[in-house]
């Protein structure tokens, strides 16, 4: 196994806030790494930084042999790296297809091949029947499947899903499940973000956590779920994801 | 609409534009009418790439087309070039100038790219009245009457300027179509949308607007050419004024904002609808301002996207519950829980 991804004491501070504290870690290539805390823990904040869509204050992230630190998105997202939005970021004046096939464009310039490319990630998220749709008319959770497909139009060896499956019921995360585990098959290599503490547990090859911007766990589901550290953190947490 | 489509309408619509001469403008006067439009809607095309399109709403478009005018003209008075060589230092300025401006401006949020190419625009015609020594000044330059000299970009009657003017809208609407259907184009929609998701898909903003604006800018320079060439002269107010520039952005904005019909529908209603409003109201002055700002009201208020959105709205008048541009409903899966998701990601929304 090669390590895909490597942060170095990454540090993130909003004015007086630290929101990401001297965090550390390293993810191997072709790992589900399910990455879970508190509310405003920072787990989107850290995606903010690895794909260069915010700035660290300090530390250094590492990603297939190239130091990115600083780099724009645009360079970070060419070499690999591919995120969601927790608060869905579509292009609300594109169809469904329109919007998958921008992210298919990284790697053609040829419309009728992102136009394949596209179609086949719609399928694989289920949104096929609806490609012709303007974005605007769909569901919260279509919203997020789209996204999920056009993340995975640019063919990402790293992608970062930040809470996809909130607001799914009990059969749709069976399905979103499947889809990652699949994606998972492939080679690709996945950090995901969910409250849902169940379906991190099962899903994740390495589970993360953290708590006020430290990194308080990383290790096996079985090992992380015992640590008497989370289970401090997730009692001050919220009810929902304690339970679920 | 789709793809095919706008391509036989516009094949439809430049028949009767071409056939127009032989039977409805019969003299200059509303023949000048018909190039005055054509004009508009080719730099209506121009605006719309960057600023449709793109997103990047340039309040001074009258600039690239002003230098695009005054470069062949003077390269024409001063040493004897023709416009149809002239014309294309005169789009290089173009660029050039675009690539200045954009390169600070597009870089920080949108206000600041209006008031570059806003201020822009005042700068050049400033420089435009009292640089008398290049520019002549506030009189403007005079093209000197050579009679029917094609190779110098002049005729002695009017169809002439119609034929290149109408050849110049249709490629220009061909270009737009290639635009937004290619990579360029889905990118520079991509930016307008959402420029931080553009950004993480791989999207390289700044020299995506570069790109867009330098098109954009170009295109307009050409136009400035032509219509030097017709009317046989340019000063500052026409060649950089703000109300030209108004004018630009007008078209494609009654029209509809990046669309890709929008400045050709917006061009041929708005600029005939003010020559007429000027000829029947010719004892009063600024008929024509009065009359814009009016359609751009009207237009804020009652037709947000524009004069091409109306065969939208009245299909969503027939029949409510579908909304525009959509496909009947294929069969329903699950979508309960949609409304779940709405509800629970609210608050966490950052
Ligand atoms: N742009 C910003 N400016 C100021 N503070 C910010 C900004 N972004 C995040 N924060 C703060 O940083 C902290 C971490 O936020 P972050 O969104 O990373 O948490 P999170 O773990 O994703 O939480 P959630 O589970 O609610 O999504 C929070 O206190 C948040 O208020
Ligand atoms: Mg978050």
């Amino acid at each position: 196994m090669t390590t895909i991804l490597e942060v170095k004491e990454l540090n993130k501070a909003f004015g007086g806030l630290q929101a990401v504290r001297n965090v550390s870690f390293a993810v191997e290539e072709g790992d589900i790494v399910g990455l879970i805390g508190p509310n405003g823990a920072g787990k989107t904040t850290l995606f903010n930084l690895i794909s260069g869509v915010e700035q660290q204050t300090s530390g250094q992230v590492r990603f297939c042999d190239h130091d990115v630190s600083g780099w724009r998105p645009h360079r970070i997202a060419a070499l690999g790296i591919c995120r969601t939005f927790q608060t869905v970021r579509l292009f609300p004046g594109m169809t469904v297809l329109a919007n998958a096939m921008v992210g298919a464009f990284l790697h053609t310039s040829v419309p009728a091949e992102a136009e394949a490319r596209a179609e086949e990630a719609l399928k694989l998220v289920e949104l096929y029947p609806d490609r012709h749709r303007p974005t605007r008319s769909l569901t919260l959770v279509d919203r997020k499947r789209l996204e999920m497909a056009r993340a995975l139009c640019t063919n990402p060896k790293l992608l970062l899903l930040d809470e996809v499956m909130a607001g799914l019921n009990p059969q749709e995360i069976t399905v979103a499940l499947d889809v990652i585990r699949r994606l998972s098959e492939t080679g690709l290599t996945l950090i995901v973000v969910e409250h849902l503490l169940k379906v991190i547990m099962q899903l994740s090859h390495r589970v993360l956590v953290m708590d006020y911007g430290l990194l308080i766990a990383d290790g096996p589901p079985e090992v992380v779920r015992r640590d008497p550290k989370v289970i401090k953190a997730y009692i001050g947490g919220t009810e929902e994801s304690y339970n679920a | 609409m789709s793809k095919d489509r706008d391509l036989l309408a516009a094949f439809l619509l430049l028949l009767v534009l071409a056939s127009l001469p032989w039977w409805a403008l019969k003299n200059s006067y509303t023949m000048g009418i018909v190039i005055n439009a054509l004009a508009f809607v080719s730099l209506g095309l121009a605006w719309n790439i960057i600023s449709g399109f793109g997103g990047q709403l340039s309040m001074g478009h009258a600039a690239f087309y002003g230098l695009g005018g005054y470069t062949s003209a003077l390269l024409l008075t001063r040493l004897g070039i023709t416009p149809w060589v002239g014309m294309v230092p005169g789009m290089v300025m173009a660029v050039f100038a675009g690539l200045i401006l954009g390169y600070p401006s597009f870089r920080l949020s949108g206000v600041y790219f209006k008031l570059v190419t806003f201020t822009f625009g005042l700068i050049l015609e400033i420089v435009a009245r009292s640089w008398i020594n290049l520019t002549e000044g506030d009189p403007g330059v005079k093209i000197p009457l050579l009679g029917n000299a094609p190779a110098m970009y002049q005729f002695d009657s009017a169809w002439p300027y119609y034929y290149i003017i109408l050849g110049l809208a249709a490629l220009y609407f061909l270009i737009s179509r290639w635009v937004l259907r290619s990579r360029f184009g889905f990118y520079l929609q991509a930016l307008r949308d959402d420029q931080v998701a553009a950004e993480t898909l791989g999207i390289n903003s700044l020299r995506m607007k570069l790109t867009g604006f330098a098109l954009s800018a170009a295109m307009a320079a050409l136009v400035g050419t032509f219509v030097t060439q017709y009317l046989l002269f340019i000063d500052p107010a026409s060649g950089f004024g703000m109300f030209t520039s108004v004018k630009i952005a007008l078209v494609a904005i009654v029209g509809g904002t990046g669309a890709l019909w929008g400045p050709v529908i917006g061009g041929l209603f708005l600029i005939p609808l003010a020559e007429l409003a000027n000829a029947q109201f010719s004892n009063i002055t600024g008929v024509d301002v009065v009359l814009y700002s009016a359609v751009l009201i009207l237009t804020a208020m009652f037709l947000p996207r524009g004069l091409v959105s109306i065969p939208d709205l009245l299909r969503v008048r027939r029949a409510p519950q579908v909304a525009p541009e959509e496909q009947p409903l294929p069969e329903q899966k699950s979508r309960l829980s949609g409304e779940l998701g709405l509800t629970e990601a609210n608050p966490k929304a950052e």
